[in-house]
């Protein structure tokens, strides 16, 4: 159980959180919890402490920076990555996002083989924060 | 008898009566007047008579009571013996006295036994105890009658008075005077005319003593007078025979009644001429003539004077009358003048079918003579000889019904019909009111018709043949007006008094979509005019209703459609036969047509007058007959130097040249040469030599054209300085280079521009979709990627091919939208010095190709570092080597090779492939074009765009089966920065 790495998808696409949660489910060693909204994301991530939370940063009500800066008052070590749908809009955001410590960004869609790739990272950089 | 008669009689007996009252109330007049007169004078006569008889009686008495007294006759009376010497005494003395009186008859003395004791007639003794006068005498003087002496004989008058002896009576002293005395005074008819008589009469009323002068005297009336004499009581009569005391009056009265009788005839008949002829039988013979004139039937005859008497009054009266029995009654002037004036054929039938009478219009409507029509029955107007009536309406009308608008056909005397609508009905007998048989109606027995039986027939027979006609004509009318009304091609509209709708014709319910039955009083102005059009169309359809006339008028109306048309109109008021106003007949034309074409040739007027304005050659106009100029535009003004058009217009064109042209010919005579040329052949063109109004001269080719504009033929005239002509072209061709050249410029950009635009609109679009289809192939990407996790080693071989191509279609779908995001976001490039080589290497090393693609990468040596967007330029490269490798399905050689000739760097990037077709080089770069199954066609776009924004270039060069090589240049510039986007700077170069 302690192996299961905990993985935060925040998301307001359902079929996005679901097709990847049940992808990292498949793969094996993964506890993973959904939110489609950033009050629950925030709520989540308070009761169980994450290994790791993808957070998009286009959802209604409120923004993904708002999301993380929440997340960041309770939480400074959760790494935090963020999915971006723009190319150029929001970009600021994912700059600024960046700068307080997000730890990278991916474009959406978010394909199964980016999610692995930002994982094993972090898993290498767990394995030197733990 | 006449009024004049009458009155001259009635006058005359008036007069005659007057006359004679007068006559007789004179005669009574004068009549009592005489007999006042006269009894005066009778009675004067007979009161002195009678006094004066009375006076000789006193004096009798006298007498004889003196004797009374004397000693003599008392002594007489005593009654002792010395009587006896007594009584001879009284006897002596009593001779004595009759010895001295001749008068006296006897004197006897009674004593108061009455026994005559002395007398000197009578016997001694004698007793007359019982006389009268002893015995009236007892008591005192008695006069007694005059009476014939039974001695003597002769008239006497006994006097006897009492003797009184101590008071006491003792005897009466008597005498007998003779009556010839009084017999003289009595009977005295002096003074009384040969008529007069007086009579004495004792108390009895037995005469004494009478004149007796006329025998006959009681048989005629007379005058009496009578008195009284005391205190005999005698009356003394006289009198006169009436008629002849009359007799003054007789002759006067007898003259008087002979003029009476001879004025009163005369006088009648002046009165009778001038006053009652003219004052009253005049007024009544003219109230008479009035009579016979309104008993004629005449009730407008007046009779009325304005006389203020009674036969003014009457004739008055009798107008009123008139006036009132006109109004009950129908004057026979009246009835007359409405049969004989009437236009419909009137007649009267009796009850057996025969004509009685029939009026001037049947007479003249059926051809007959009076005569022809008169007496004869009814069937010859009707039917042929012989034929019944039976079953017809005549018969029922001849029976005594009332038959109205019966059309039938009249018979005219010579054969033909006319067509008639008869109604008739019966005069039935008035004037009983009983109910029962003949027998028991007292007006039959008088007048031998009963109550209610028919006394005639009375028909009217409109002559309807007219009519008919007309009828007919109008049905023909009004189906013609129908007609033209349903198929005219103009709109026919009637609008009533308030502006709603009456009617309108097909034409119009074609032309708006309208039809009438939805459109029937509904208001015109608010169903087909616009807003701002009704206010003013509304006051002047006010105005038509008032009677103001219109003048046409032309306005939109709207149709169901809503489209609008231009309708001119022209209004006429209908009113009704008492002048009033109906409602308003409009009837239109569509100009909408002719608005257009009238715009079209206004504008084309305004074309031409602009051009004639503008026109940079000096053009104008001659008219004739002078060929003097009747316009000339700006340019003309300024060639030659005039100061307005008005200066230059109605000059010759001979008074703008020298006098002579160069050959020598006048120019007033050339001119007019040039001009007829024209004028017949339709243009003429020639060199001219003319002078401004400056005196300058110049050479000038003239173009003289004949033209008609509005109805009016002219010619127009173009004059060309040809000495500026050569400077100006040359001038002008320069600038003409110079302005295309700019406008060539300015067009491309124009192009550019709205291409770039377009484009920019197209790509933000394309951009956005293309986003959002990013997010769910997403997804599908990762269910596949699930999919295959899941299924994983046992998935069997169909499953996993087509879990396959499930990932190739999201790969193509991926690459699509990826092509169309980078078409669209070339916005902004950032530049960077970047090795073209490791770009071209990361492209190959991005894309999957085929095995059977041979890949050569050729790059010189020392390749300069270029300032670009290495992302976007690898884009572009992975677009063309992708382009390439479908380009060469069956395999093939792609070779890239990087060269540099010191400006740019030059990238060849070429392929064995089937090639692009001729046609499709010049359009290959431009967006949605593709020759792909599968492709947008959005790639070698965005290439161009990318290199584009570098300043680069990129061309192709192909040739069909054989291969494809695409050449990019970039220049090899090491700035920095942003470019700007599109590529508005590079149209100079490119040039």
């Amino acid at each position: 159980m302690e192996d299961l790495i905990k993985v935060l998808i925040v998301d307001d696409d359902v079929n996005i959180c679901e097709t990847l949660q049940d992808i990292l489910i498949e793969k094996g060693g993964y506890m993973v919890t959904v939110a489609h909204s950033g009050v629950e994301a925030i709520s989540l991530a308070k009761e169980y402490v994450q290994d790791m939370i993808f957070l998009d940063m286009r959802l209604p009500v409120m923004s993904g920076l708002e999301i993380y800066l929440a997340i960041r008052e309770f939480d400074a070590k959760v790494p935090v990555i963020i999915m971006t749908a723009y190319q150029f809009e929001l970009k600021h955001c994912v700059d600024e996002a960046l700068l307080k410590g997000a730890q990278a960004c991916i474009h959406k869609p978010v394909d199964a083989e980016a999610v692995f790739k930002v994982l094993e990272e972090a898993g290498k950089n767990r394995g030197e924060h733990a | 008898m006449k009024v004049a008669h009458k009155m001259m009689t009635s006058f005359f007996l008036t007069a005659t009566f007057v006359a004679i009252l007068g006559v007789s109330v004179v005669f009574h007049v004068e009549q009592g007047t005489l007999k006042t007169m006269t009894m005066n004078h009778l009675s004067t006569t007979v009161q002195s008579r009678g006094s004066h008889i009375e006076t000789v009686v006193d004096g009798y008495e006298d007498q004889v009571a003196t004797l009374a007294r004397g000693s003599a006759f008392r002594g007489s009376v005593y009654t002792d013996n010395e009587n006896a010497r007594t009584i001879e005494r009284a006897g002596r003395k009593i001779e004595a006295i009759i010895k001295d009186n001749a008068g006296i008859v006897d004197v006897s003395i009674w004593n108061k036994d009455g026994i005559v004791i002395a007398s000197s007639c009578k016997e001694k003794g004698s007793n007359e105890s019982s006389d009268e006068v002893f015995r009236k005498s007892r008591e005192g003087a008695y006069a007694g009658d005059i009476h014939s002496s039974a001695i003597t004989g002769d008239n006497v008058l006994s006097i006897a008075v009492p003797i009184l002896l101590k008071g006491e009576f003792a005897g009466v002293a008597g005498i007998d005077f003779s009556a010839d005395e009084i017999y003289e005074i009595a009977t005295n008819t002096t003074g009384l005319g040969t008529t007069g008589e007086i009579s004495l009469v004792n108390r009895n009323g037995y005469m004494m003593l009478c004149s007796r002068a006329y025998k006959d005297y009681k048989k005629g009336e007379a005058f009496e007078v009578r008195v009284l004499i005391q205190p005999m009581e005698w009356v003394l009569v006289a009198g006169i025979s009436k008629r002849v005391a009359l007799v003054p009056l007789v002759w006067p009265l007898k003259l008087i009644m002979f003029f009476v009788v001879l004025a009163a005839p005369i006088l009648s008949g002046l009165i009778g001429i001038f006053i009652s002829v003219p004052v009253i039988a005049g007024p009544l013979l003219a109230l008479r003539k009035g009579t016979a004139i309104i008993g004629s039937g005449n009730l407008d005859y007046k009779v009325g004077t304005d006389a203020k008497d009674e036969i003014g009054e009457l004739s008055r009266a009798f107008d009123n009358m008139t006036e009132d029995l006109k109004k009950v009654l129908v004057s026979r002037n009246y009835v007359d003048s409405i049969v004989s004036n009437m236009a419909d054929i009137l007649i009267v039938i009796k009850p057996d079918g025969k004509i009685e009478k029939v009026n001037k219009a049947a007479i003249d409507n059926l051809g007959y003579e009076e005569k022809d029509l008169i007496g004869k029955d009814i069937r010859i107007l009707i039917q042929e000889e012989g034929a019944s009536l039976s079953g017809t309406k005549f018969e029922k009308l001849i029976g005594g019904s009332t038959v109205r608008d019966y059309e039938v056909d009249f018979k005219a005397k010579d054969g033909s019909k006319v067509p008639v609508l008869l109604s008739g009905a019966a005069i039935r007998a008035t004037g009983c009111s009983h109910i029962g048989s003949a027998e028991e109606c007292q007006l039959y027995q008088d007048k031998g018709n009963h109550c209610e039986d028919i006394l005639r027939i009375v028909c009217v027979a409109k002559d309807i043949g007219e009519q008919k006609k007309i009828e007919n004509e109008l049905r023909k009318e009004k189906s013609f007006i129908q007609n033209l009304v349903d198929t005219a091609q103009v709109i026919i509209l009637v609008l009533d008094k308030d502006g709603s709708i009456i009617r309108f014709n097909p034409y119009f319910e074609d032309l708006t979509g309208y039809s009438l039955d939805e459109m029937r009083g509904k208001s015109w102005f608010e169903t087909f005019l616009e807003e701002q059009d009704r206010g003013f169309i509304h006051s002047s359809f006010l105005q038509e209703i008032e009677g103001e006339e219109t003048k046409a008028s032309v306005y939109p109306i709207v149709l169901k459609n809503g489209k609008k048309i231009y309708i001119e109109w022209q209004d006429k008021r209908l009113t009704d036969d008492d002048g009033s106003m109906v409602g308003l007949l409009a009837v239109g034309q569509d100009i909408t047509v002719r608005r257009q074409s009238e715009k079209a040739v206004a504008e084309s007027e305004q074309k031409y007058r602009a051009l004639f304005d503008l026109s940079r050659d000096a053009i104008m106009t001659l008219a004739p007959p002078s060929w003097r100029f009747t316009s000339a535009n700006l340019s003309t003004v300024k060639l030659f130097k005039a100061r307005n058009e008005a200066e230059f217009v109605s000059k010759g064109p001979w008074e703008v040249s020298p006098k002579l042209q160069p050959g020598g010919e006048e120019s007033a005579i050339k001119a007019k040469r040039m001009i007829e040329k024209a004028m017949q052949e339709g243009k003429s063109f020639f060199e001219w030599t003319h002078m401004k109004f400056n005196g300058e001269v110049f050479p000038a080719t003239v173009l003289l054209s004949k033209i008609e504009i509005a109805g009016q033929t002219l010619l127009q005239g173009t004059v060309r300085d040809i000495a500026e002509r050569e400077k100006a072209k040359k001038k002008l061709q320069d600038k003409i280079q110079e302005l295309s050249k700019t406008t060539e410029d300015l067009r491309n950009t124009q192009e550019r521009l709205s291409r770039s635009e377009k484009l920019a609109i197209i790509g933000k679009l394309a951009g956005i979709v293309s986003h959002e289809l990013r997010n769910p192939l997403g997804v599908i990407k990762n269910v596949v990627y699930f999919l295959n996790m899941r299924l994983g080693k046992e998935m069997d071989e169909k499953v996993k091919k087509h879990l396959n191509i499930l990932r190739e279609e999201i790969n193509i779908a991926d690459k699509i939208i990826t092509n169309i995001l980078d078409f669209v976001s070339h916005s902004k490039l950032s530049r960077e010095d970047a090795d073209i080589g490791d770009i071209i290497k990361k492209a190959i090393d991005d894309t999957v190709l085929q095995e059977n693609i041979a890949v050569q990468v050729d790059l010189d040596k020392d390749l300069p570092k270029v300032a670009m967007d290495a992302l976007q330029v690898r884009q572009v490269l992975l677009n063309l080597i992708v382009n390439a490798a479908q380009a060469m399905p069956d395999g093939g050689a792609l070779k890239i090779a990087v060269t540099t000739d010191g400006e740019f760097i030059i990238v060849d990037v070429s392929d064995t492939g089937c090639g692009i077709e001729k046609q499709h080089l010049d359009t290959i770069f431009e967006p949605l074009f593709s020759t792909k199954a599968k492709g947008i066609g959005l790639g070698l776009s965005t290439c161009s765009t990318v290199i584009d924004a570098h300043n680069g270039e990129i061309e192709v060069e192909s040739e069909v089966n054989k291969g494809t090589t695409f050449v990019i240049k970039l220049p090899i510039q090491k700035t920095k920065g942003v470019l700007k986007h599109g590529r508005s700077d590079k149209s100079i170069d490119r040039g």
